[in-house]
């Protein structure tokens, strides 16, 4: 008596994140490549999910990096604490 | 013998601290740093400067086996795990009210298939348009930002420092299979994000 696997996009899109990232059992892989042949939005996401990873990871890289500076008053006055309390030590 | 060798070796072979020059060497660096991974730089300033207030209170421990830089950037990164955790608390796994949808407005919960209204249809955002990879991206750096603080810092320790699972689990405190949930919910509310604003 196997282990049922749910049937329900709700899990089986659930197992399809977890499956690119982590071992998922026999069982489970089976009862995904099933479910997908047979579900048009579940195959949808699986697309859209794979493309987000990488939009992610891009999107992470790229837009907040424009090299950001600190102010000079802002470093002055961190140079000046530092060399205060390292002058005490 | 252990002890004896660390004794003897040379402290001048060694990487030495020196904290006169860290804002001018590393300042900058320390704060884009932080700021990529916490988005709010007001906040990136204060780190960097707890960052350098705390690595003067300890420079005993530097044992000068890595650079000063990184010995620095593990404190910060300390720092800002602290405040994913401390923007987490609370909301575990257990939603915030207001924001994100939960499952069942994804999926009907009689038979657990896609709601019409959610069903994921096709979008035209695989197809490489250079042109409209900046708007693309403006889009989903929106949609990111939407979804509750705890699933962001999951995303940004993931893809911006390839944390491992079991690292970005200990750090944020959530069990391996609630992150599996928190993959799968930010997805599913990205996703829907963008059918409703791309194109």
């Amino acid at each position: 008596m196997g282990v049922k696997i749910s049937n329900r996009c709700e899990k089986i899109t659930l197992l399809l994140e977890k499956g690119r990232f982590a071992k998922i059992t026999y069982n489970e892989k089976l009862a995904l490549g099933i479910h997908l042949i047979q579900c048009r939005a579940c195959r949808q996401y699986q697309k859209d999910s794979r493309y987000l990873n990488k939009a992610m990871a891009q999107c992470f890289k790229t837009s907040k990096i424009k090299p950001a500076k600190l102010n000079t008053i802002f470093k002055d006055s961190l140079a000046e604490q530092i060399r205060s309390r390292s002058g005490n030590q | 013998m252990q002890n004896l060798e660390t004794i003897s070796t040379p402290i001048s072979n060694r990487c030495s601290l020196e904290p006169q020059y860290w804002v001018e060497r590393h300042a900058d660096f320390m704060y884009n740093y932080a700021l990529i991974r916490i988005n709010d730089s007001d906040l990136a300033q204060d780190l960097v400067q707890e960052t350098f207030l705390a690595a003067l209170e300890r420079t005993s421990t530097f044992e000068g086996r890595s650079s000063e830089r990184t010995w620095l950037v593990s404190i910060l990164k300390n720092k800002i795990f602290d405040v994913y955790r401390k923007r987490s608390s609370g909301l575990t796994i257990r939603m915030p009210a207001k924001t994100p949808s939960e499952v069942e407005d994804f999926f009907n919960p009689d038979d657990g298939r896609w709601n019409k209204t959610d069903q994921p249809v096709y979008m035209s955002f695989e197809e490489n348009d250079p042109l409209r990879e900046k708007e693309f991206n403006q889009v989903l750096e929106k949609c990111m930002l939407k979804l509750p603080e705890l699933w962001l810092a999951v995303f940004r320790m993931k893809h911006i420092d390839d944390q491992s699972t079991q690292i970005i689990c200990n750090e944020l405190r959530v069990t391996p299979s609630n992150y599996w949930v928190i993959i799968h919910r930010a997805k599913l509310n990205l996703r829907a994000c963008l059918q409703k604003n791309w194109n």
